[in-house]
């Protein structure tokens, strides 16, 4: 596999912080959690490796939205 | 709120607010509009500290500052929408995040609304345009009552045109009205307080002088403020505030010349009835008394203590903030504890409140919310104003039935997204508008007589035998019928002791 360039390393980076946030929730809606994290994600794979502007700014949108969802007071999530 | 008031001063001089001082380093007390000595006989009293002519600005920074000290989360740019209750007591908030459009349901133990007052009902307001009265709707939403609403307070000086607020603080300091005629008009409506007198003698003065033809301007239809007699460096000094504002929205010097000003809806004195700890109260169905709705306080303009009764005196709304602010937190402070646990809930709690959401986002019909709000805006403006007659009222009341009408079946939100939809967050504000509109028609129809600033000229006078009492009023759904109820007024203070209750007596300047 070709090198990761730094933002694809970014990427990954957030998505493997989700997913240990995801283990720091209660096990009932731990799944919930999971599964909406890869849905987030997934929306927007068939993004251009190279459309720089859109994916610095998913990115900072995913870091505010882990901000958020990573507290301990959120139990649980849908949709 | 008396007791607590220099107590309140001392401890927000200590947080840091930049309280003006005298020459020997005292906090400055400066004049303001219907505050005296010896309960009403000894003349005007200067005890009503400030910041320059922004110490609402001053104390809000000074709180931010001291919550930001502290262990407080900030939902920014979350839009709350409804309550979640069960079985009488709240849960918490059903919320959506305007920032990527998602929606949260927040459960905690206890409630503090502060989401201020409705003053965007009206055309003409010295209010921000969130003061879309949140708080009120959510409440009656959740099938409780609120109280007062037909008090509405009219700020004399709010300026010609754009509407922003000149403070009192200008009359307290030496400025007074004129009309076409150059005259102090105050004078013959007030002769011991004249331009100090409270905001409802003065609004209803302005707008004597404005219908019997002596109005300033091509239109006739203002008065002017005249502050340019005080010297300079008083004015830089003490109003610096108004300076600028008058500069910028009248493009006037006031150094040089007069402000043009007109009655403006200023503040709500109704609101959610609470008791002095700021707990919020109902009315049981049942039996008819009254009873604490647990999990729920309230505080500040959308909060009906009420200390102000039918007429708000200058820099109490702050006052009253600040301490019923500090009685929820010290009453929850007393009842709960990190860690404590959740009251259980049904699974699909606030999906109907979603629903309703859904609705109105997905609404495919000919009219816009923006056209309805203007409509509501100019109905409240002519027929619910400073001087109200049955005619005026009943006709309001026809018209705001037919509004309300118009937006359950022909409302078009023409933008269906959830991030930043500003369509759905304006048209969700104008239903919260757009019920404190219709509870405040229904009120003032109901209430027949004259008490402060609500004025009706088919009844000009006071009448306290029949209508010595609060009232509230329901109304769940958008296009209901508006529930008129009452409540005993509270005559006797908290200890009969320390401060003996003040009768009332009839109110003459």
């Amino acid at each position: 596999m070709a090198r990761l360039s730094g933002l694809q390393r970014d990427v990954l980076t957030l998505y493997r912080r989700c997913l240990r946030a995801c283990r720091t929730k209660p096990t009932e809606t731990r799944a919930n959690f999971e599964r909406f994290t890869r849905k987030e994600f997934g929306k927007n794979m068939a993004l251009d490796k190279k459309d720089f502007g859109t994916i610095e700014f998913l990115l900072r949108k995913g870091t505010r939205q882990l901000e958020i969802y990573e507290q301990a007071g959120v139990r649980n999530i849908a949709g | 709120m008396c007791r607590e008031a220099a107590k309140t001063v001392y401890e927000l001089e200590n947080y840091g607010m930049p309280f003006s001082r005298t020459e020997d380093g005292r906090i400055y007390q400066r004049a303001l509009g219907g505050q005296s000595l010896e309960y009403g006989k000894g003349g005007q009293a200067y005890r009503c500290c400030a910041a320059a002519d922004r110490t609402g600005h001053a104390m809000l920074h000074t709180l931010y500052g001291q919550s930001l000290k502290h262990n407080t989360n900030f939902f920014i740019e979350f839009f709350a929408i409804d309550l979640l209750m069960v079985d009488g007591a709240c849960v918490g908030v059903l919320c959506m995040s305007m920032e990527d459009g998602t929606l949260h349901r927040v459960f905690a133990r206890n409630t503090v609304l502060a989401t201020g007052g409705y003053g965007r009902s009206y055309f003409s307001c010295t209010s921000a345009h969130t003061s879309t009265g949140d708080g009120n709707a959510m409440v009656a939403r959740a099938g409780l009552p609120n109280q007062d609403f037909e008090f509405i307070q009219f700020h004399p000086s709010g300026i010609y045109g754009a509407g922003v607020l000149i403070t009192e603080g200008a009359r307290g300091e030496g400025g007074y009205l004129l009309n076409a005629q150059g005259e102090r008009f105050m004078e013959r409506y007030a002769p011991t307080a004249k331009d100090l007198a409270s905001r409802d003698v003065v609004s209803r003065s302005m707008t004597i002088e404005i219908r019997e033809g002596r109005g300033c301007g091509p239109d006739k239809d203002h008065v002017l403020l005249q502050l340019s007699h005080l010297p300079k460096d008083l004015i830089y000094e003490r109003l610096p505030g108004i300076a600028e504002t008058a500069s910028v929205f009248a493009g006037i010097d006031i150094t040089k010349e007069p402000i043009p000003v007109l009655p403006t809806v200023h503040y709500c004195m109704g609101g959610v009835p609470t008791n002095w700890k700021g707990q919020v109260l109902t009315v049981d169905s049942v039996s008819g008394s009254e009873k604490t709705v647990d999990g729920l306080y309230a505080a500040g303009e959308v909060a009906s203590v009420s200390v102000h009764g039918a007429n708000r005196l200058g820099a109490n709304s702050l006052l009253d903030l600040v301490v019923f602010g500090r009685a929820c937190a010290m009453d929850i402070a007393e009842k709960s504890e990190r860690g404590m646990p959740h009251t259980a809930v049904p699974d699909d709690i606030g999906h109907d409140s979603l629903a309703e959401m859904e609705a109105i986002r997905n609404s495919e019909g000919d009219v816009l919310s923006a056209q309805i709000r203007a409509d509501m805006q100019k109905v409240m403006q002519t027929d619910i104003a400073v001087f109200r007659t049955k005619d005026s009222l009943e006709v309001g009341n026809e018209r705001l039935g037919k509004i309300q009408q118009d937006f359950k079946n022909r409302l078009a939100v023409k933008d269906k997204s959830m991030v930043w939809n500003s369509d759905l967050v304006e048209t969700l504000e104008l239903r919260n508008l757009l019920t404190c509109a219709a509870q405040t028609a229904g009120s003032a129809l109901a209430r027949e007589e004259s008490r402060g600033s609500h004025a009706r000229e088919d009844f000009p006078d006071r009448d306290d035998k029949e209508w010595m009492k609060h009232s509230l009023t329901w109304q769940r759904r958008e296009g209901d019928k508006v529930e008129v109820g009452y409540r005993k007024v509270t005559g006797t203070t908290l200890d009969e002791e320390e401060c003996k209750a003040v009768l009332p007596v009839t109110r003459s300047y």
